[in-house]
């Protein structure tokens, strides 16, 4: 998902680039207290009747669904902010607020790179000068495309 | 600053990846879903080999083609394989085919993950086969002769086919966590903006409850035959009373996860009907908001009314008056989500097409396996009907309809998309009638068995049962070889036949009928905005 800003002004923009996501990070965290509340409860009731084998099982299927909510959160949470100026293309994690590479507008290219047997997801990339950086690597395929696309717009507009 | 040197490559390919690779190494929300869908069907043909052989065996009475060893064995394996070989995966290949076009994602949250859980199960498959296979061996110890309840003290005295089953269980337990770790994060975080968990297709609704059902209750089915193998092998004595333990303490672990199994097993069957009707009704669904919460109540009160399973242990009058008007209650939500079945199609435009003709002979037949159920769920009946062959006719009038026919219904609704092809419209309502009319020959007259007092899982019956087994024995034939009709079927729609349209059938409404059929390799790569 590419939400654009500054769109009014020809010179200077800004792309704010994430992926679709449905839960927030506080939504994920109530879904996994609540499994393991009811985990919880399911593993004491029969721990009390004497089938204690039945808490290492829950616990581990516990770490498994904490994992798998984690991960895709971390992924779904991503997110980059291109800021395009008369001067420079800069791209800084979103998340972070960290700066994470900087070209000169004038030399920046845009590149989309696409495995040869369709296999894997393309890749997008911007630079200059033989050094690049990856950028909505989180996107999907057609999302990754129109932001290819979008951002050539950009930075030939001025 | 992380930056990268690049090698350019502009070639532009999204063709689907070719040979062995393609399937084991694949990471495609469909490509997994069809494997699913293709080891269900083998495993379909599997354990209705060895439902075969017990209604061969029941043709006549006395003792004709197997050891009585050996029949519990096949009874045991048919129920495992077509439960967690045949009807899981098969729900959870339309699962994986569905659930991403429905919702407008481009695939599961956990590709990966959803490789290891489908690959895991052939491994499982050939524990289950070789737990029937081993005893055949010299050393290979006597058969598991339990029935799928592996209750102890027999199953801790049996060969060590139980260890294989024990691990097969595990496996089959590992994969279904996977799986289902997998639908809960893909529903609950990859849905279309704008698609509202109240705005969700229904199919996506009944496997998100369903996928929470399989988090809560395999756990304690794996502490269960963890503590079965350590009883077996490391001198414990949890289920052993000589040692201070109690037998009946696995029976509630069982089911504990036994029962809610049986809403596992029902409610994807419950989604696929919940567009099945509509479709062909030309109305919406009737009763969005009631059927989600009759979906919940049903798999809450489903997980505390287990023992309904255990009358006859000696439970006291306090906890078997609980377990028993808890198991009625259910029929409260159950019949709300029949009623809001029958309006959808009351003054609807209704067609007769494969799918909607099983979807009402669901509505007719698992209402009536629901209502034998009340009468199981009544103690002092139950005493009278615990162990015979009504409790056989039972489960099946609610598994065959409830479970297997509503999977028939979703193959025979999706498969135009699947394949690109129309099926033959001809051909499936033939499959459909014998298969209805072979399932009622085999099951009705068991009801009459159960009450005259056969019991089940046992070989020889008295010579007055004869007429009756004749009866179920013919029908199974019947039942049995249609399913080759199936495969039939499935094939020549997959080899070619009539192009389907985008919206393969009139009344169909959803995301996934936006999409041509068959569906590119990778789909919704731009998220569809949700009104």
């Amino acid at each position: 998902m590419v939400l654009t800003g500054a769109d009014n002004d020809p010179v200077h923009k800004v792309l704010v680039i994430e992926p679709n996501r449905q839960l927030s990070w506080k939504t994920t965290k109530r879904v996994f207290l609540a499994l393991a509340l009811c985990l919880g409860g399911v593993a004491w009731y029969f721990t009390s009747l004497g089938a204690w084998l039945v808490i290492p099982f829950t616990g581990l299927e516990l770490l498994l669904i904490g994992l798998g909510l984690y991960l895709h959160c971390c992924h779904s949470h991503q997110q980059q902010v291109i800021q395009i100026d008369a001067e420079s293309v800069s791209i800084c994690d979103g998340r972070l607020g960290a700066q994470q590479a900087s070209f000169p507008r004038a030399w920046a290219k845009i590149i989309q790179t696409r495995d040869p047997k369709g296999w894997y997801p393309s890749r997008l990339f911007i630079g200059s000068h033989g050094q690049f950086v990856e950028i909505g690597k989180f996107l999907i395929e057609g999302e990754r495309d129109t932001l290819a696309d979008n951002l050539r717009c950009a930075i030939q507009g001025a | 600053m992380s930056t990268t040197t690049l090698s350019h490559d502009e070639a532009h390919h999204h063709d689907a990846p070719k040979g062995w690779r393609r399937w084991l190494f694949s990471t495609n929300h469909k490509d997994i879903g069809t494997l699913y869908l293709l080891f269900a069907l083998t495993m379909l043909f599997l354990g209705g080999a060895s439902a075969m052989l017990i209604r061969m065996e029941l043709f006549m009475p006395g003792i004709q083609l197997v050891d009585p060893d050996l029949y519990n064995n096949l009874v045991t394996n048919h129920a495992l394989i077509m439960i967690f070989g045949a009807v899981m995966p098969a729900a959870a290949g339309l699962a994986n085919w569905m659930i991403p076009m429905m919702i407008g994602a481009p695939d599961m949250a956990l590709p990966r993950m959803n490789n290891l859980s489908f690959w895991i199960l052939p491994a499982a498959a050939t524990m289950l086969i070789l737990s029937f296979v081993v005893p055949f061996f010299p050393g290979g110890g006597t058969q598991i002769n339990t029935g799928w309840t592996l209750y102890p003290p027999l199953s801790v005295q049996v060969g060590m086919s139980m260890d294989f089953l024990i691990f097969a269980i595990h496996l089959l337990g590992i994969s279904s966590v996977l799986a289902s770790i997998n639908i809960i994060v893909t529903l609950l975080n990859m849905r279309a903006p704008g698609m509202a968990l109240m705005k969700m297709p229904m199919f996506c609704w009944t496997w998100l409850v369903t996928a929470f059902l399989l988090i809560l209750v395999v756990p304690v089915l794996a502490g269960g035959v963890t503590m079965l193998l350590f009883d077996r092998h490391f001198g414990t004595s949890f289920f052993d009373a000589a040692g201070g333990g109690d037998p009946v303490l696995f029976q509630h672990l069982f089911w504990f996860f036994g029962h809610p199994e049986v809403y596992i097993l029902l409610l994807p069957s419950i989604g696929v009907l919940s567009h099945v009707i509509p479709a062909f009704s030309r109305k919406p669904l009737f009763g969005y908001n009631s059927m989600v919460g009759s979906m919940l109540a049903v798999a809450t009160i489903g997980m505390v009314v287990w023992a309904h399973h255990q009358y006859t242990i000696g439970m006291s009058m306090g906890a078997v008056t609980y377990f028993m008007i808890g198991t009625i209650i259910i029929s409260i939500p159950v019949g709300l989500m029949i009623f809001n079945f029958i309006a959808t199609m009351w003054r609807g435009s209704m067609t007769f097409e494969t799918p909607m003709l099983f979807a009402i002979a669901i509505v007719l037949m698992f209402t009536f396996g629901g209502l034998s159920g009340v009468m199981l769920a009544v103690v002092p009946a139950d005493m009278q009907y615990h162990d015979s062959m009504f409790v056989v006719a039972h489960f099946h009038y609610v598994l065959m309809p409830g479970a297997v026919f509503g999977l028939f219904a979703g193959v025979f609704y999706w498969l135009p998309k699947w394949t690109g092809h129309m099926y033959d419209e001809r051909l499936g309502k033939i499959f459909f009638w014998t298969n209805v009319i072979g399932f009622n020959i085999t099951f009705f007259p068991q009801h009459f068995l159960g009450l005259a007092g056969m019991p089940r899982r046992i070989i020889d019956y008295n010579v007055m049962f004869t007429e009756f087994n004749v009866i179920s024995s013919v029908g199974a034939i019947i039942f049995g070889l249609s399913h080759l009709l199936l495969l039939y079927i499935v094939i020549k729609t997959i080899r070619g036949g009539k192009k389907a349209e985008s919206r393969s059938w009139e009344g169909a409404k959803g995301l996934e009928w936006e999409l041509d059929s068959p569906p590119a390799f990778h789909t919704w790569t731009v998220a569809p905005q949700v009104k």
